[in-house]
């Protein structure tokens, strides 16, 4: 079932007899691998790399719905209210706070997981500063975990036996030790 | 998408931002990552720099201490002297095992214990003195006995033994050195005078003589800013090389007051890039002022900083013997003298951290040994190939 969802929708209709009038604010329609289908605003839809290209580039009719099948709704969701923040804060002097504060919610409540698959889809999507805050964020939470946790979150296999984990290990020690916490 | 599957791209733009130590620890998550991380220059580069520009880089105090060598203890005529207590300590000395350690400079307590780590030479040390000549990109650059010289990752152990400088270096000693990097040509640069100046160049793997002249001799380890080595001269003045054009050129030190009188100086480089240098006076022992070139190579943009008055000094007669001049705070280490008969004997005492900001020292930290040599190195997974 498919749901029509509109994200910052802000549509103007002039009201005239030519009916070659154009909205104010231009529309580009997608549809996640979920059948979501989201309105975006121009202006956010342009920082999307990939629909740029396929729109602008290609000289793709605005009024054709472009499938994204490699990418969920609630990632949709997601850029989307990353872009429109961008967006709007390129237009702002000093937004360097209200940046930080944004970024910060933005990652709240998702898990580590959730994060790894939004930077596969940012990747994908071609939008290059979310995907460089997206491995920012993602190095953060992993920063002081242990290699059994990396091995898992990146679903890596590991290759050495145990003669060979334990000559690597010892070529920095250190580094297996203090995790957690902030000292060095 | 899924988060499995991530292409490697991202894998690596993920670990870019990532610590030296917990990129080390994430080589044992498997033989690719371990390749990823060790064995491509790029990505050594690519995070040190990114680092950098974010202040993120870690900050580190390599030091070693030696042994005397028992040679030099005079077992015949010494007791003859009265303080049986100094060949007590020197003998004390001898047992004492040679350190070479490395501690985290910005703990919230300067010398946690918990941030000096042990360390050895990836490689045997030849026997003779130690100079540590300079670090750059994480890299320390090592003199053994004047005329062996190796380069050192201290924190992924990389090494090499570098070109013998050969009768470039036929002097028993290295009056002056220092090291720097050109991002340019990407090359690594040491700077020797022994009698002759000399340079190495990484790029070209091969030492070769200076046909430069410098008025006076410069003493001791070079500061590195702005691509060129610098040290004080005899005059109260700063020498500058700049190791792109290979030329000398001077500059002028502050006008603090009462220049005439003996006092120590020391140059670094503060946390906003300008030449500093690091004062004391023979009348005001206790305190140490701080000057910063605003402009550089602008006589008139010296600034006085700030005049660190040090509340808690050591008793009896004390000084600094070496001195690092950081970007944020100075690490000094303080000796103790005692006089016995007309021989000052210099007891170590450990090392203090200063920060510019506050106007209490921020930090002690005990050594015992015998001539410490100290500097100050980043983490970083950098190596020089041939």
């Amino acid at each position: 079932m498919s749901t029509s969802t509109d994200n910052n929708a802000s549509i103007t209709q002039e009201s005239g007899p030519s009916a070659a009038v154009q909205d104010i604010q231009k529309k580009i329609v997608v549809r996640t691998a979920d059948g979501e289908v989201f309105n975006l605003k121009e202006e956010v839809a342009m920082e999307i790399d990939i629909i740029k290209t396929f729109f602008q580039e290609d000289s793709i009719s605005y009024e054709t719905v472009m499938p994204l099948p490699n990418v969920e709704g609630w990632e949709m969701v997601k850029v989307i209210e990353y872009c429109t923040k961008h967006v709007e804060l390129k237009h702002k002097v000093d937004g360097y706070k209200e940046r930080k504060a944004f970024q910060a919610l933005f990652v709240q409540n998702l898990s580590t997981k959730s994060l790894l698959a939004l930077t596969n889809t940012a990747n994908y999507l071609e939008v290059k500063y979310l995907l460089d805050f997206l491995c920012q964020a993602v190095s953060e939470q992993i920063k002081n975990k242990d290699v059994d946790y990396v091995r898992e979150l990146f679903g890596v296999e590991n290759d050495f036996n145990d003669e060979e984990y334990e000559q690597v290990k010892a070529e920095a020690p250190w580094a297996h030790e203090n995790l957690n916490n902030d000292l060095h | 998408m899924e988060e499995t599957n991530l292409p490697e791209e991202i894998i690596v733009l993920i670990l870019s931002w990532l610590p030296v130590k917990s990129l080390l620890r994430f080589t044992c998550v498997s033989k690719r990552f371990h390749f990823i991380i060790l064995s491509n220059p790029k990505f050594a580069k690519s995070q040190f720099q990114a680092a950098r520009e974010r202040k993120t880089l870690d900050h580190r105090l390599l030091y070693n201490t030696t042994v005397p060598p028992l040679e030099s203890l005079d077992l015949e005529t010494l007791p003859l002297f009265g303080d049986s207590s100094y060949l007590e300590r020197r003998l004390l000395y001898s047992k004492i095992a040679p350190r070479l350690e490395s501690l985290h400079l910005e703990t919230t307590s300067f010398g946690d214990r918990s941030s000096v780590r042990k360390l050895q030479f990836p490689f045997q040390p030849p026997v003779g003195r130690l100079s540590l000549l300079g670090s750059c990109n994480g890299i320390v650059f090592i003199a053994f006995d004047e005329r062996v010289f190796y380069i050192w990752n201290p924190s992924t152990g990389f090494f090499r033994k570098l070109p013998d400088p050969g009768s470039l270096c036929d002097q028993r000693f290295l009056f002056n050195y220092g090291v720097g990097y050109l991002s340019a040509t990407d090359d690594y640069k040491i700077f020797i005078a022994t009698d002759v100046y000399a340079i190495f160049s990484s790029r070209a793997q091969a030492w070769k003589k200076l046909e430069v002249y410098s008025e006076s001799p410069p003493s001791y380890r070079g500061t590195l800013l702005n691509e060129a080595l610098h040290w004080l001269n005899q005059e109260n003045g700063i020498v500058a090389f700049d190791l792109a054009h290979e030329k000398f050129s001077k500059m002028t030190m502050p006008n603090f007051d009462e220049r005439s009188l003996n006092q120590f100086g020391y140059l670094g480089v503060s946390a906003e890039g300008w030449l500093s240098f690091a004062l004391s006076l023979w009348n005001a022992r206790d305190c140490i002022q701080v000057w910063v070139m605003k402009e550089y190579g602008v006589h008139d943009s010296w600034t006085k900083l700030f005049n660190f008055r040090f509340l808690d000094p050591p008793e009896g007669m004390w000084s600094f013997s070496r001195v690092l001049v950081l970007e944020t705070s100075i690490v000094a280490h303080i000796c103790s003298m005692k006089e016995v008969d007309n021989d000052c004997i210099t007891d170590v005492k450990g090392l203090i951290k200063i920060l510019h900001k506050e106007e209490e020292k921020c930090g002690e930290y005990v050594i015992e040994g015998f001539e410490l040599k100290m500097i100050r190195y980043q983490e970083s997974l950098c190596r020089i190939d041939d």
